[in-house]
């Protein structure tokens, strides 16, 4: 799934490791979210979302192949 | 569980270490105490109860280190014991074909060493899968 995480966290001038303990998981879990190969939960993408003040549909887009799913 | 360390067993911390430990000492003691001691019905009795409390307490203790996780790491110990699971399963399987064709083949007791071998690699491979 596309997503603004790495942008989002740019611009805050985070790190992963940062991004990583705000929300409690691992670094490697950010990373796998930043880099496509891991959809988040819907909790933990709720969080990214709250995190950075934004809707999760504006962090987080399932594509339009997985609209037709 | 926030784990910052690049470590594919990351759920094997030191907590898990420390918890586990009276599970081995038991078991330890249990071994030592059936070897040295001369058996009785009530002994026996006492020597299995301390076994199945501790491989109990490993149980809980292991589940516990994996319920810290967070929830990529808890599912690539879903993905890596599934597919022990299966392998294993499958291992046995044609080990039974081939011993009921007369073939020789490996104790079924080692089923349980090729799942965690299995489940090892899984782990690892997944691990740098999401690295």
């Amino acid at each position: 799934m596309k997503n603004e995480v790495r942008q989002l966290r740019g611009e805050r001038n985070w790190s992963q490791g940062d991004l990583a303990a705000e929300l409690e998981v691992s670094r490697q879990t950010v990373n796998a979210i930043e880099t496509e190969k891991y959809d988040p939960s819907l909790p933990l993408a709720f969080k990214i979302a709250r995190l950075f003040g934004k809707r999760i549909e504006d962090v987080f887009d399932p594509g339009k192949d997985r609209k037709s799913k | 569980m926030t784990d910052r360390r690049p470590n594919p067993f990351s759920c094997f911390d030191r907590r898990y270490v420390i918890e586990i430990l009276p599970s081995i000492a038991v078991i330890a003691i249990a071994l030592v105490m059936k070897f040295s001691l001369p058996r009785t019905p009530d002994r026996r009795l006492l020597l299995v109860g301390m076994s199945a409390a501790a491989v109990a307490w490993a149980f809980v203790v292991t589940v516990a280190a994996i319920r810290r996780l967070d929830e990529l790491q808890q599912r690539i110990q879903l993905i890596a014991i599934a597919f022990a699971f299966v392998a294993t399963g499958i291992a046995l399987a044609v080990m039974s074909f081939l011993q009921a064709a007369g073939v020789s083949t490996p104790q079924a007791v080692y089923g349980c060493t090729f799942m965690m071998v299995v489940w090892a690699v899984c782990i690892f491979v997944l691990n740098r899968r999401y690295r």
